[in-house]
């Protein structure tokens, strides 16, 4: 069976239930604090990298602005508990919703957009909400960021090493992959893709262009607002440096090597690309030449990635042969 | 007072608009957005930069090297990354752009160092007109820009390969049809809008006395947005978009906070997608 | 990593057998150096790499450290205090590492001081200025001296010994600029004088052409900016560029280094800055860091980056060889250091455990750094 097409299901169980329990098993016989930091890393990116996966890869939009909702996210969370004192089991959905209610507000004046153009206006928007994050300091504290705030407290139990992040990352990675599972099963999942298949064939049979994008985005920029609420628990630390375009490419990149539009090509592009370069550290002058070389590797050789659904990069639509506006232009392949 | 920032604006404008360019003619010829512009512009200021600070050549010299460098680098991305990719849409090349970025930029940092390099003054003298002081040296780069995008419309309306180039932009079958080798029109147009943008870095590096390897990624996004704002394939309008922005930003400092300035170009850039994605000078094509 | 830290022994006892004249006693001694290599601020960080370099040089032929080498172990944080909070995490959970040298700015070592407060180990910043940085945890240390003196000294040198009296200020917005302008034009404001703009511009900003024009419109006699040396000399070129030569320029030490003259040329001519390390201070130690360093770095002199982080290392390596290699003794001997003699000056922690510095009055004068008259 094809990697591509996995997913985790009870008849497969003996493929990813080992895999399961090594996770779990995992910071017992590990120590090291360093090395349970990269794994709580790993964690986070698959959650990014699987959310843009919703809006790039089953939906086939362009949308790059995607560190900005993991910005949102974690600045909510940073905002709501230092200065507010609110505990961390609402600042985690609430940084994911505020995102979301972000990520509508884009969506609805723009999703109308195609390709390019969308892909333009999500920078746009990524770098607005950056500059806008450094300037309005009362807020934001701007490029002092925020610093200091708390541990996860969960029932009374304070969060204090890597091991404790690394069992809620572990248990929200294994929660949200079930979900997008179960989505992509759906009505909802099977009309993102087929408006990445093919937007005229879509509507013909009845699915609602516009309310799928939203939905698509929503779910996307919700998924990565939490993930930068956990961020900011766990990093300690929010500052605007963090999330700005160069984030949003790092983030495209794991989605592009490790498979778009599947359940595990994120989780392999995401696990690959935070321990390679920790793995090479020494190598510290070349390590964004590697990733760079790596992008153009896949593109050039092997455009699905590790476990991607086979041709998706090419199932955008070619350059129309002609710039005029025509309303009954298909496009070409 | 208005009046200075007036030039500044102009000034800085022109440069954004060098870029703009660059993109229109890539994207109107092959219908491609690149992310590597930036880097090309810087490679062409680090150009500048050795032939002025290490060479000590005179500057008319150096922004020729500088044009050199980027219509090499153009030819060369066009050549290894693009060909292979013609067919394959938007993305793929847009996604290989985000990965020569990274590496021309990274490969500048090791081997040319993160800091800023110096690059000597010329024309440092002022002028006074009214109540305020402009400085030459805003004029001759004013000039200079000018007159490139005076050499570029005479290239495009005048040449063959110009001809070429806009018959390829219009429709690029029907152009193959009638003879025109498509794979030289692209590799042209490309080392082309790579060449611009090497000249703007050549000038950028003259404006601001130095020149470093991250220069390359806001230069690029605001060049993008002059761009959007003027019109995908209009030159003109990417001109205007230019001058626009690069006015509107120093208006933004006097009257509101320097910290706002690079908010402006992106504003701009966002507004105009929303509300007419064809910018203000282009034709109306398929944005939706 | 288990074979990455084998790896990196067997390297560490190469080198440290090639560098030794005698045989040493036993393993050496690793300190960590969180600092930009790369990225942004990578110039300073690698001035402090070569300036740290000596000094441990310096250490290792003299014996070492109770007969044990001592050894860096550098990590690049790109100024990135996101970076910064990793490598502290890196550095607290490897045993063998007894203490932490760095970051370069405020804002990355305030983003790495909760996980070293945490972990108990020293974070010892040879220049964070911030106010707030080292009181905030007992483990953390500065030593250049903090806004709440330097900007003091810097607006009396501009009120009250060149008589200026209206005063625009141009400060880079991080937590470092925000502090040395916010000092300044507190104590200006008590000596008297106007401040007739104030204005602030991000890290990367390059063109100051437009906010420069608007600080000249409030018609000031002196201009104030907090900034790195780099931005210092382009705000400086630019300036002179739109012939607005009728002003005074003031900033703090940051922009003392033989960088700034070559980059501004003739547009930083006249303008005042403090400093706690002088390049002609005729003190023999002084000389020969002076000597070595330019020997390694293209014979251009050590600014007073270099120079801390030189004293940074220092007085960190006599606490060690007081208090040996657990992570709580050192800090309480470091914490102990009165009157220890480095290139910037005699060094004090307070029980702020930030230090009191002496500043001197320095200008640039004839495409020169010179003592400016008083002291």
């Amino acid at each position: 069976m094809p990697l591509y097409s996995f997913t985790p299901r009870w008849d497969n169980r003996w493929v990813w239930l080992p895999v399961l329990a090594a996770a779990l098993v995992f910071p017992l016989l590990v120590r090291s604090e360093y090395i349970l930091n990269v794994a709580v890393l790993c964690g986070i990116y698959i959650i990014l990298t699987s959310s843009l996966n919703i809006t790039n890869g089953y939906t086939g939009l362009f949308s790059f602005g995607h560190a900005a909702f993991y910005g949102i996210g974690a600045y909510t969370a940073g905002i709501l508990a230092t200065r507010h004192g609110v505990p961390f089991w609402l600042t985690l959905p609430l940084g994911g919703i505020v995102a979301g209610l972000f990520g509508v507000a884009i969506a609805l004046p723009t999703l109308r957009l195609r390709g390019i153009f969308l892909a333009l206006i999500t920078i746009g928007f990524q770098e607005i909400v950056y500059l806008v994050t450094l300037n309005w300091i009362a807020l934001t504290r701007g490029p002092m960021g925020i610093p200091g705030i708390p541990p996860p407290t969960i029932w009374g139990f304070a969060f204090r090493g890597n091991r404790d992040y690394y069992y809620l990352i572990l248990a929200m990675v294994v929660l949200m992959l079930f979900l997008i599972s179960r989505v992509v099963d759906s009505r909802v999942g099977r009309a993102f893709v087929a408006i990445r298949e093919d937007e005229v064939a879509a509507q013909s049979v009845g699915i609602g262009i516009f309310p799928t994008k939203v939905r698509s985005f929503a779910i996307a920029t919700v998924l990565a607002g939490v993930a930068g609420a956990f961020f900011a628990h766990h990093a300690r630390f929010v500052s605007a440096d963090s999330f700005r375009l160069d984030e949003t490419f790092v983030i495209l990149t794991m989605l592009i090597v490790g498979g778009m539009g599947t359940l595990i090509g994120p989780v392999i592009g995401a696990v690959f690309l935070v321990i390679l370069p920790e793995v090479s550290r020494f190598l510290v002058e070349y390590r964004d030449v590697v990733y760079g070389a790596i992008l153009i590797g896949v593109i050039l050789f092997r455009p699905e990635g590790i476990a991607g659904v086979p041709g998706i990069i090419h199932a955008r639509e070619a350059p129309p042969r002609t710039k005029e506006a025509s309303v009954t232009e298909e496009p070409a392949r | 007072m208005l009046l200075q920032q007036f030039v500044n604006g102009l000034t800085q404008g022109s440069l954004y608009a060098l870029i703009a360019i660059g993109f229109v003619i890539i994207f109107g010829t092959m219908n491609l957005v690149t992310f590597a512009h930036g880097e090309v512009y810087m490679v062409g200021a680090f150009m500048g930069y050795f032939t002025l600070t290490v060479w000590h050549l005179p500057w008319p010299v150096a922004l020729v090297l500088g044009m050199a460098a980027g219509w090499s680098v153009g030819a060369l991305m066009e050549k290894v990354a693009f060909r292979p990719m013609r067919t394959a849409g938007h993305m793929p090349p847009l996604l290989i752009t985000i990965g020569f970025s990274i590496i021309l930029r990274e490969i500048t940092v090791i081997t040319l160092g993160a800091e800023n390099r110096p690059v000597p003054s010329i024309f440092e003298e002022t002028i006074q007109i009214g109540g305020t002081q402009i400085s030459v040296l805003q004029l001759v780069i004013l000039g200079l820009a000018g007159l490139l995008i005076v050499a570029l419309r005479l290239l495009i309306q005048g040449t063959k390969i110009g001809r070429a180039m806009r018959a390829t932009a219009q429709d690029h079958e029907a152009a193959y049809a009638m003879g025109v080798n498509a794979d030289r029109v692209f590799n042209i147009a490309f080392a082309l809008a790579s060449c611009l943008g090497g000249a703007a870095g050549v000038l950028v590096g003259i404006y601001y006395n130095t020149v470093y390897a991250t220069m390359g990624g806001t230069a690029g996004l605001k060049g993008f947005a002059a761009c959007v704002f003027g019109g995908l394939t209009s030159i003109p309008g990417a001109i205007l978009g230019g001058i626009i922005i690069g006015v509107v930003e120093n208006l933004t400092v006097q009257f509101l906070a320097s910290g706002y300035r690079d908010v402006v170009a992106f504003l701009v850039m966002v507004i105009v997608l929303v509300v007419r994605p064809q910018g203000l000078l282009g034709s109306k094509m398929r944005t939706v | 990593m288990k074979i990455k830290l084998l790896g990196m022994f067997l390297v560490a006892l190469a080198t440290a057998l090639a560098a030794a004249p005698t045989s040493w006693s036993g393993e050496p001694i690793y300190v960590g150096l969180s600092a930009p290599i790369t990225g942004n601020y990578a110039e300073y960080g690698n001035n402090w790499k070569r300036a740290m370099d000596i000094a441990v040089e310096r250490i290792n032929n003299a014996g070492g450290i109770k007969g044990r080498p001592l050894q860096i172990v550098v990590e690049d944080s790109k100024g990135d205090p996101k970076e910064a909070a990793q490598i502290a995490q890196k550095f607290t959970s490897d045993s063998r590492i007894v203490a932490e040298l760095g970051d370069f700015t405020s804002t990355a070592c305030l983003a790495a001081q909760p996980i070293y407060d945490r972990a108990g180990m020293v974070q010892l910043s040879p220049t964070a200025s911030h106010p707030d940085f080292a009181p905030k945890s007992p483990w953390s240390f500065g030593i250049v001296g903090t806004q709440a003196a330097e900007g003091p000294f810097m607006a009396g040198y501009t009120i009250e010994k060149l008589g200026k009296k209206k005063i625009a200020v141009l400060y880079i917005n991080n937590d470092w600029g925000i502090a040395a302008q916010e000092n300044f034009v507190k104590k200006a404001k008590e000596l008297g004088a106007q401040i007739v703009a104030v204005e602030s511009f991000f890290e990367r900003d390059k063109d100051f052409t437009g906010v420069l024009t608007k600080l000249r419109g409030a018609k000031p006699d002196a201009l104030y900016i907090p900034s790195m040396y780099n931005e210092g000399a382009l705000i400086s070129k630019q300036r002179e560029k739109l012939g607005w030569n009728d002003v005074a320029v003031f900033g703090p030490g940051s922009l003392y280094s033989p960088k700034l003259l070559e980059i501004g040329g003739s547009a930083v001519e006249g303008l005042h800055t403090s400093t706690i390390f002088l390049e002609n201070d005729p003190r023999p130690e002084v000389q020969e860091f002076v000597k070595t360093f330019k020997a390694r770095n293209n014979n251009v002199s050590p600014n007073m980056f270099a120079a801390v982080a030189y004293d940074a290392l220092n007085i960190l390596a006599k606490a060690i060889d007081k208090a040996g290699t657990d992570r709580k003794a050192i800090r309480d001997e470091l914490a102990k250091t009165r009157n220890f003699v480095g290139l910037t000056g005699k060094i004090s922690f307070t029980e702020r455990r930030d230090v009191e510095r002496d500043y001197h009055y320095l200008i640039v004068k004839d495409g020169a750094w010179t003592l400016y008259g008083g002291k």
